[in-house]
């Protein structure tokens, strides 16, 4: 059983596992970068350490699904407690730590809305399927249902890596 | 008649006294007047007479003297007589001399030869010895230079006064030469040259006789003999005598001498012929004089008498008519129109007369009109008084009914004060109103106030409840981050995460209660400001109200002092009414009064018209024309 804090991001959401979590901050100003790419915005302050806020929705948004459909997904009475749930929730930014190397110490991301921390067992998650393309599979762990709402399994490593970052900082591929 | 006796004796008294006075005064002295110059124009009459004969016989004297006195005649009578041319000369001139004085006819006769021309004609030879020419010789031998002879010549076959001149030669008569005058001619002279009948001139040679004269008789007398008694001289004329003829009366003569002829003019003539008839004054003419006059008297007097007394015996007629009151009299028409003051006085009678018959006949009719009104007076009066007392009955009755007019007006008084007292209450009633209005605007307004203040109170709260809200979710955001924590905690932070998760719930619960707090306090905000509104909306209808309830208390207060006033003009009109009644009673008393005058001016219009019927008798007393007396 793994801990995983829910969030969203453009009407879709994400989970991510609660190791990867500093904290959790409410909306606060973020200072623009000059020649600032659309991956990393800009910088903000946690408890006195200037730490860079990305924002993922651009390389989370590489495959195109209708929005129309997104909205007229089938609904019930779970729907209506989703909304509730929905509605409590409120933006903020995400401090991501890392263990390794591979992630900068800190990282911010602007969440539309954070949710809560579900515990999920192993079987709740279903994997990625095989025959979608590397750079789509490679940022999600797995997918799993929570209230009946869909939520991607981001893999933190992968989205939140120097190179991801950077070459999107760099404005190559995601620019 | 007496004043026509009177008057007529006065007028001839007068008229005598004057004639006597104007024959003393004028006559008289007009006598002794013309009696002193009567006898100068006399004379000069008798100068007038003889100066024509006198200046003939003297141009027949100068004529002659002329005519011998030619030195041609003397030449010729000394020279050739028989030369023809001398001889015819002068005899030519000697007939022109005497044609130029006309003279009947010239003579010349020579001493020498003797030879007598008459006119141019040789008639004869004189002779001495014959009888009929002594007078030449006479001539010759005289020792005057002219003479005149009165002779009848038989060749001329009249008589004729020669004039008879020596023509001298030196101192020697050679002959004689002259004019002779026809003395047909001289008498005629005479005759004309007389002033009067009676009167005759007379041409007298130096014997005294008469030769010539306008008196046929008197040729040949004596002049003496015309002359009886002695002639006197009268003072202040030189060549004028008088004498008294038996027959003629006084008689002038006037005698003078013809230049140096020895003849004389003499005029012998009556005064009476020359003396106006009423100088004379004969007894005759004096007695006439006077029946005249006396006749004029009686005439004047008659005339006088009939034209100045008859008028006023008219007048007196006139009078004595007035007198017996016959009016009908009037002045005669021919008196009337006469333009002197009788005349006046006649019209002024006769319009006087007419004038007083116009006005008692007026009388007359005034007193008939006086009589008959005095009666219809005296039954209007009567009737006057019948109506005045209807009259003071009515009074009497407005008097009473003025009382009751009062009583009712003292019962509307009561009422107009009764309603004045209800309109007072209905004045402070409404004034009360406009207070509790006035009032009630302000509680409104206040209420609006203490609506915005909870409304702003709840805003307060819905803030609060949003500070509560974030802390509930500043708290969850806690919990989340505690959930985290307790998470990455692993096993040692399974209790942490359970308290973190009940830290959520609890924060889940708080924010929820907050937020049904919010949605309370903003209904409550909405319902509040709603009653805002409302009270807002509520303060211009109370104030509105709070308006009309002033004009209605204005509008009573103006009523209460209208009913005053209305309550004034009552007790005035009672007043008034009262005095009506008074006045009424007054008229009633004044009426019955005026009805019994009323009644006195009947009696006494009765009374007037019997004074009426008095003044008609006493007018009948007059008589007028018509006879209309009644």
């Amino acid at each position: 059983m793994r801990q995983y804090l829910t969030f969203e991001l453009d009407g879709r959401r994400y989970g991510v596992p609660v190791e990867f979590i500093n904290s959790v901050l409410d909306p606060q100003s973020i200072t623009p970068l000059p020649q600032g790419s659309t991956l990393v915005t800009g910088l903000t302050n946690v408890r006195g350490n200037v730490v860079p806020v990305f924002d993922p929705r651009d390389p989370l948004r590489r495959t195109k699904v209708e929005d129309d459909r997104l909205a007229k997904r089938p609904g019930g009475q779970d729907a209506e407690a989703d909304e509730l749930e929905d509605e409590d929730e409120e933006g903020g930014i995400v401090i991501f730590e890392s263990e390794n190397g591979t992630l900068l110490p800190f990282i911010g991301l602007q969440a539309d809305k954070i949710g809560k921390v579900v515990n999920l067992e192993s079987d709740e998650i279903s994997p990625v399927p095989d025959f979608l393309p590397n750079d789509a599979t490679k940022l999600f762990e797995g997918f799993c249902f929570i209230g009946g709402v869909r939520h991607s399994i981001i893999n933190l490593a992968e989205l939140a890596s120097k190179d991801t970052l950077f070459s999107a900082g760099e404005g190559s591929r995601y620019a | 008649m007496k004043i026509r006796t009177a008057f007529s004796l006065f007028v001839a008294v007068v008229l005598i006294v004057g004639v006597a006075v104007s024959l003393l005064m004028g006559i008289l002295p007009a006598r002794e007047y013309i009696q002193k110059n009567f006898y100068a124009s006399v004379g000069n009459i008798v100068d007038a007479s003889k100066s024509g004969i006198q200046t003939e016989i003297a141009r027949g004297w100068e004529v002659s003297l002329a005519l011998a006195r030619n030195p041609f005649l003397a030449d010729w009578l000394l020279g050739d007589e028989r030369d023809t041319a001398a001889g015819r000369k002068v005899l030519s001139m000697a007939v022109e001399y005497a044609s130029r004085t006309g003279f009947s006819s010239s003579f010349i006769a020579n001493r020498s030869t003797g030879s007598f021309y008459s006119g141019d004609k040789l008639m004869q030879v004189l002779s001495p010895t014959r009888a009929d020419d002594s007078w030449f010789f006479d001539v010759l031998g005289s020792d005057k230079e002219l003479t005149l002879n009165l002779d009848y010549n038989e060749q001329l076959g009249s008589t004729s006064l020669w004039f008879n001149t020596q023509v001298l030669k030196g101192r020697a008569v050679i002959g004689v030469a002259g004019i002779a005058l026809s003395i047909d001619k001289v008498v005629n002279d005479f005759k004309a040259a007389v002033p009067s009948a009676n009167s005759g001139l007379h041409l007298v040679d130096s014997s005294g006789m008469v030769v010539v004269s306008s008196d046929d008789e008197a040729i040949g007398k004596e002049l003496r003999s015309l002359i009886s008694g002695t002639a006197k001289s009268i003072p202040g004329l030189a060549d004028v005598k008088t004498f008294d003829d038996p027959v003629l009366g006084p008689t002038l003569l006037s005698e003078e001498q013809i230049l140096e002829s020895g003849y004389s003019i003499a005029f012998v003539g009556p005064v009476s012929d020359f003396v106006p008839s009423f100088i004379s004054l004969s007894g005759g003419s004096i007695l006439f004089t006077a029946v005249f006059a006396a006749l004029v008297v009686t005439g004047a007097v008659l005339f006088i008498s009939r034209r100045f007394a008859a008028p006023i015996l008219e007048m007196n007629r006139l009078a004595l008519g007035l007198a017996a009151g016959d009016l009908s009299v009037s002045a005669d028409a021919s008196i009337s129109r006469r333009k002197d003051e009788i005349g006046t006085l006649a019209q002024s009678m006769s319009a006087t007369v007419g004038r007083l018959a116009s006005v008692v006949s007026e009388v007359q009719a005034t007193a008939n009109k006086v009589a008959s009104e005095s009666d219809e007076m005296s039954s209007a009066a009567r009737q006057m008084a019948i109506g005045i007392a209807g009259i003071a009955d009515s009074s009497q009755q407005l008097s009473q009914g003025a009382s009751e007019q009062a009583a009712s007006a003292e019962q509307v008084s009561a009422s107009v004060e009764q309603m004045g007292a209800n309109i007072k209450q209905n004045a402070d009633n409404s004034f009360q109103t406009e207070k509790i209005a006035t009032k009630a605007a302000g509680d409104a307004r206040q209420g609006a106030k203490a609506v915005a203040q909870t409304v702003e109170a709840m805003r307060q709260i819905a803030e609060k409840t949003a500070i509560i809200e974030e802390i509930a979710r500043s708290t969850n955001m806690l919990s989340l981050n505690a959930s985290i924590e307790a998470a990455r905690a692993g096993e040692h932070g399974k209790g942490f995460a359970v308290v973190a998760s009940e830290v959520g719930k609890l924060a889940e619960r708080s924010k929820m209660a907050a937020r049904e707090i919010s949605e309370l306090s903003k209904q409550s905000v909405d319902v509040a400001e709603k009653a805002g509104l409302m009270l807002q909306s509520m303060v211009p209808d109370i104030q509105k109200t709070a308006e009309l309830v002033q004009e209605i208390s204005v509008a009573s207060r103006e009523q209460d002092t209208g009913t005053q006033q209305i309550n004034q003009a009552i007790a005035q009109l009672d007043t008034v009414i009262q005095q009506n009644a008074s006045i009424s009673e007054e008229y009633s008393a004044t009426s019955e009064q005026i009805s019994s005058q009323a009644m006195m001016v009947a009696e006494t219009t009765e009374g007037l018209a019997a004074q009426a019927a008095k003044l008609k008798d006493a007018v009948t007393f007059f008589k007028l024309d018509g006879g209309a007396t009644e």
